[in-house]
């Protein structure tokens, strides 16, 4: 071994020596206390020192074991315990509360639905639109004079073999909305085809263009109303369903036939044919009575315009119209079984009072009828009627006074000079002879026999329908016997219509009808007497002679006879289309 | 002899059409009573009460609207169609 070996290996087990010592003596300063060091101080000069040593004082430090609080402050630490225990339980609480609101909230929301949502289902509950179409083919073999069928069925007079023509007979929207419970308003639109006079209307001094009128198509109100249909039901089950309308409204026969017949949309019911329109303005009540779930009387009354529904009302007057149903075995739906009904109207030409103290009259004579403006009308009906679901039968008879006029029996067309007399044809007379133009004299008769204020009419009606079993295929027809006034003898005006026709239920909503309707005058073509005629109504008279060179005081002797006085047949071949949603 | 025969066979065989005539023929059942499914009222079975918005029709004693009619048609082709 050498010297620096040596040295190296003493060096080596020195500094292992003191690697030891301080080792142990490092873990002897650090271990008093869990809490902290303990160090020692030397009292002179206030260093410290790792190691214990003279002068030296142990001192620790970090935490000491605490020593016991006081009671004051055991008691605020207390206090500072509790109110932080306090508040944790509020806090907590009031945590839960927010939970508990915010789920409400989410909740909610999750539950808002958009504004025009609540607004269409509103809607939808409370409002209902629907149509109501009647389409047509008609072909005329035969065409004369005649009532219409329907308010837009004009066809042309005598000599127009053969005309036919695609119609819309009517076209209604239907739109029906139900506020609240009971409460119910209807308003039903209606475009129908226009007639009238289109002239050409000048647009400048020098010029002038045509007219676009001819056969537009318009539009009018045909139902406009308000109704309740709980006006009696606080008296029990027997009247429930008894409702009040205000408007334009149904009268309550004509639409109620119209039902009993189900074949409105061929051809029309009899009243309605001659002239008793469907609807007025006006107010009524109408309902059943019932016991046992089954509908022993059904009833309708109202008062109403004098006026039909498009027309403007000028009386000072109104009409009553009522009809009762009896059901004398019960019926448990609408029409089933036998029933008995009737009806009756009371009212007045549609006339400005001023007009009522008037002389009317025609052609030659202004004052032939007297102050027929002021006379009223009347019209009832008895009907006997059965209805079961595979067929249905009804018998009526009418009666009526001063209910059928000129312009009913013209109501699809008439002769011109019906309407609009020659200007020969007046008190000053003409350069020719009014008797001579074609139809005047018919026209003339016609005025006199009807015209007056004291005609009577009569008429015999049936109708029905019958299912073809195992068939989507009903017939259906009606017939219609009617005199005009019934004071006359064989009064050339007498009629009956027929309508004969095989009906196709084509689905819930369309119905299909091959059909055809008839116009025939019945009595006998032989010369009508004028004296007999003028009896009526005073209108063939002389009429002065004015053309150059008639003698001073010459007249146009009326004929002595109207000859071939009976109007000629109508026949129609009709295809009649349903569209009802 | 023979002839006697012949007219209680043919008297026999008119009696017997004439007390039972068609009825071996009849599809009625026998046995066991068939219960029939309530049909569902078809409109060109029904009667028509009222046209408009909507028509109402009486089927079976019961009034049905247009829409209700439509429906239980509608619904029928629709089980028809798978297979129910």
């Amino acid at each position: 071994m050498t010297k620096p070996t040596w040295r190296r290996t003493i060096a080596i087990a020195m500094a292992a020596a003191m690697l030891a010592f301080s080792y142990h003596t490092l873990a002897f300063a650090q271990t008093p206390s869990p809490r902290g060091i303990t160090l020692y101080e030397d009292v002179k000069t206030g260093a410290l020192y790792r190691k214990p040593g003279r002068g030296r004082v142990a001192v620790t430090l970090g935490f000491d074991e605490p020593s016991p609080p006081p009671a004051a402050v055991q008691k605020q630490v207390q206090d500072l315990k509790q109110s932080n225990e306090e508040l944790r339980a509020e806090f907590i609480a009031s945590q839960q509360q927010l939970i508990k609101q915010n789920s409400e909230l989410q909740t909610r929301v999750d539950n808002i639905e958009p504004a025009w949502r609540d607004y269409l289902a509103n809607f939808r509950d409370r409002f209902r639109v629907g149509t109501l179409v009647y389409a047509s083919y008609k072909m005329y073999p035969h065409t004369g004079f005649g009532p219409s069928q329907f308010d837009n069925n004009q066809w042309p007079g005598p000599g127009n073999n053969l005309y036919n023509t695609f119609d819309i007979d009517r076209a209604y929207l239907n739109f029906y909305y139900f506020p609240t419970d009971g409460w119910a308003l209807r308003l039903t639109p209606d475009v129908y085809k226009t007639y009238g006079t289109a002239t050409p209307t000048a647009n400048s001094h020098n010029s002038s263009v045509s007219s676009n009128l001819a056969g537009d198509l318009s539009y009018r109100i045909k139902f406009a109303s308000i109704q309740y249909d709980k006006l009696l039901d606080w008296a029990g089950d027997a009247t429930k369903g008894t409702t009040i309308q205000f408007g334009a409204i149904p009268n309550p026969f004509i639409p109620w036939e119209e039902h009993l017949g189900t074949f409105r949309y061929v051809t029309s019911t009899p009243w309605n044919y001659l002239g008793l329109t469907s609807a007025q303005l006006g107010v009524s009540i109408s309902g059943p009575v019932k016991f046992h779930e089954r509908t022993y009387v059904d009833y309708g009354f109202g008062a109403f315009t004098n006026a039909k529904y498009y027309q403007v009302e000028q009386t000072n007057t109104k009409q009553a119209m009522a009809r009762l149903t009896y059901y004398p075995f019960g019926s448990t739906w609408d029409f089933q079984g036998l029933g008995l009904t009737g009806f009756y109207d009371y009212g007045y030409n549609n006339t400005a009072p001023d007009n009522g103290s008037l002389n009317t009259g025609f052609g030659p004579n202004p004052s032939a009828f007297g102050h027929v403006a002021n006379a009223h009308l009347t019209r009832w009906a008895a009907l006997v009627h059965y209805t079961a679901e595979q067929w249905g039968i009804a018998a009526e008879y009418d009666q009526g006074h001063n209910a059928f006029t000129g312009a009913n029996l013209f109501s699809g067309n008439g002769p011109s000079v019906f309407f609009t007399p020659p200007a020969t044809a007046s008190a000053s007379g003409g350069a020719s002879n009014p008797y001579s133009v074609q139809y005047y004299n018919f026209a003339a008769l016609t005025a006199a026999l009807l015209g007056n204020s004291r005609t009577v009419q009569q008429g015999f009606d049936v109708f029905g329908h019958l299912h073809i079993p195992q068939t989507p295929f009903r017939l259906i027809g009606l017939f219609q016997l009617f005199q005009p006034n019934t004071h006359v003898d064989h009064d050339p005006l007498d009629f009956y219509r027929y309508m004969v026709g095989v009906e196709w239920q084509i689905n819930e909503f369309v119905r299909l009808a091959i059909d055809t309707q008839n116009l025939q005058f019945y009595e006998g073509q032989q010369p009508f007497s004028t004296a007999y005629a003028n009896k009526f109504g005073n209108v063939f008279v002389p009429v002065p002679d004015t053309k150059s060179g008639a003698p001073k005081g010459a007249t146009f002797a009326p004929p002595k006879y109207v000859t071939d006085p009976v109007p000629r047949d109508t026949h129609a071949i009709e295809l009649n289309l349903e569209f009802a949603f | 002899m023979a002839k006697a025969g012949k007219f209680l066979r043919s008297t026999g065989v008119i009696i017997c059409f004439l007390t039972f005539g068609c009825a071996r023929f009849a599809s009625q059942p026998t046995g066991a009573v068939q219960i029939a499914a309530q049909p569902v009222p078809r409109v060109r079975d029904c009667a028509v009460v009222q046209t408009g918005s909507p028509s109402r029709f009486a089927c079976n004693g019961k009034i049905y609207t247009s829409f209700q009619l439509a429906k239980l048609r509608e619904d029928e082709a629709r089980r028809f169609a798978a297979g129910q």
